[in-house]
């Protein structure tokens, strides 16, 4: 019985522990996947920590292909030519910009400044000191070469400012004047005249740097006749060429070289690997020969009312040899061996380069 | 008065290169020159979009404020045209177009090109509408005939929209907002926080 008792026992005991373990693995059946929720929530907040570093790290696709399309991306397309595989550029806009604001306003004001200034001088000072020619005698200055390549650069310099001004302001300045068609007629002929005029222009400043870079060098004289006021009509000693006539040639030939190479770019725009180097080229090419035909203004002022028998240089290609002691002491030292009479007719002169008419 | 607009909706564009075939035809544009284009954003790629463009007929046209000689005009219906009698082919509205629109038919020597020649929105240019002259200088005047441009009715997918600026944006309001995917809820994450739908 007592056997029997403990029989009893032992079995409900394990009955017991066998319904313990079926209830602890039945909870945590149920419990165990329930930390699933957990695991999400933990991924949720780390999720939500990583947003909170980067919040705009996403962005919209839809919106992403038209900021590419904005930004100039380039894409394919079917059709061939400059430019046909990008959407759109903006760099458009800001030539637009220059030419039509900074270029178009200050230019003028520019041109005129240089003009009034010159105007001014001439005021103030009267004009350049008039030397009497009394002696007839002549000094031999440039040769015929030089006279005629000096005329063909320099007409081919005003036709082109002419007609390169005109395509800038004509819209403003001469449409109210010569009409729409009258004035698309005249821009048809200037950007031609420009187009071509600009190829012999180019041999022009080329040939001028070659034949007269040698004039040119400058020296110690020079930075003297310039820092002491020689452009400003007191007489400093100055050889065949002074610090402002070499100071022109110089701006010659760096402009002659930046409008130039600009130039010759824009008849042969095949050159160009983007637009936006044409645009930027066609910015500076109006510019540097804005700045250009200002400073030339000085030139014609010195050679016509600002030192006068200074034009029979560039005419007859003699001067007389008052205005030679005057104007180029050292110069004059140098070759009054080669002076000859205005009224007798010269022979072969010395030196061989200088011209052999005596008109 | 309506304000033309064209739209392309980049959903629906599918570089079949329909709009630039029918430009081509009703204008009969010369050989070369392309009033439109269709371009390829990511080309195969996933995602990979197209993008048909022509001239969008600004408002404050680039071309038109860099013109040398004030060929452009802008209609009562916001299109812009131009009188290919002033153009003397400088090129500068090439220079100035953020979308590479104006054409130039002809090459001819020192870098010289012919006369502009650019979308009309199929309304023709200065001349008398519908006469032999528009036609063989501008292309056709469909917009003088009460239709609309030829690429936009031309387009098999109708991504590709021309018309008054106010229709043409509510069509595509109604198409964004009832378009299927996940790009249409971009954007309520960051809006209303995470979490919610």
């Amino acid at each position: 019985m007592e056997k029997q008792t403990r029989q009893t026992t032992r079995s409900r005991k394990t009955l017991r522990r066998i319904a313990a373990m079926t209830l602890f693995v039945a909870v945590a059946a149920m419990v165990v996947p329930l930390s699933g929720y957990v695991y999400v929530a933990m991924a949720q907040e780390t999720e939500q920590a990583q947003t909170q570093v980067q919040p705009w790290a996403e962005t919209n696709p839809r919106s992403d292909v038209w900021r590419q399309a904005r930004q100039a991306t380039e894409g394919r397309s079917a059709i061939r030519g400059p430019g046909a595989n990008v959407v759109m550029t903006s760099s458009g806009e800001t030539f637009r910009q220059i030419r039509m604001g900074p270029l178009s306003t200050y230019a003028p004001w520019y041109l005129a400044l240089m003009l009034g200034a010159v105007a001014l001088f001439f005021i103030i000072s009267g004009g350049g000191e008039k030397i009497a020619a009394d002696s007839g005698k002549r000094l031999p200055r440039w040769s015929r070469f030089d006279i005629a390549l000096h005329w063909f650069v320099a007409i081919l310099f005003l036709v082109l400012a002419i007609t390169g001004l005109s395509l800038l302001f004509g819209r403003a300045v001469l449409i109210p004047l010569m009409g729409p068609e009258g004035f698309a007629a005249w821009a048809l002929a200037s950007k031609n005249i420009h187009n071509y005029g600009g190829a012999f222009f180019v041999v022009g400043v080329v040939l001028m740097i070659v034949a007269w870079t040698r004039y040119n060098i400058p020296d110690a004289t020079d930075v003297k006749w310039l820092l002491k006021g020689g452009a400003f009509g007191k007489h400093l000693p100055a050889g065949r060429m002074n610090g402002g006539e070499k100071a022109w040639f110089w701006v010659n030939v760096g402009a002659g070289i930046i409008v130039c190479a600009t130039g010759v770019m824009m008849i042969n725009p095949q050159v160009f690997e983007s637009r936006e180097l044409f645009q930027l080229n066609l910015i500076v090419h109006a510019i540097v020969a804005i700045l250009w035909l200002g400073a030339s203004f000085g030139h014609m002022y010195m050679a016509t009312l600002g030192a006068p028998g200074s034009m029979d240089a560039m005419t007859k290609g003699h001067v007389s040899s008052e205005w030679a002691k005057v104007h180029h002491d050292l110069w004059y030292d140098e070759v009054k061996d080669q002076e000859f009479s205005d009224d007798q007719p010269r022979e072969a002169a010395p030196g061989g380069n200088a011209s052999t008419s005596s008109a | 008065m309506a304000r033309m607009k064209f739209l392309c909706d980049a959903d629906r564009c599918i570089e079949c290169n329909g709009c630039v075939t029918a430009c081509k035809n009703a204008n009969e544009v010369p050989w070369g020159v392309n009033r439109r284009r269709v371009v390829t954003l990511n080309d195969g790629e996933p995602g990979e979009k197209s993008i048909s463009v022509a001239c969008m007929h600004c408002d404050d046209a680039p071309c038109a404020a860099v013109c040398p000689t004030d060929c452009f005009y802008t209609t009562t219906d916001g299109i812009v045209l131009h009188d290919k009698d002033l153009c003397i082919g400088c090129g500068y509205c090439f220079f100035a177009c953020p979308f590479g629109v104006p054409q130039f038919p002809e090459q001819r020597a020192f870098g010289s090109r012919g006369r502009m020649d650019k979308c009309t929105f199929c309304a023709g240019g200065p001349e008398e509408p519908g006469s032999q002259a528009e036609f063989e200088k501008y292309g056709a005047n469909l917009i003088a005939e009460g239709m609309l441009p030829a690429c936009a009715e031309m387009c098999a997918t109708k991504a590709l929209l021309a018309g008054d600026g106010d229709l043409v944006a509510e069509i595509f309001h109604h198409r964004s907002t009832s378009r299927d995917g996940r790009p249409q809820t971009w954007g309520w994450a960051t809006a209303y926080g995470a979490g919610l739908s």
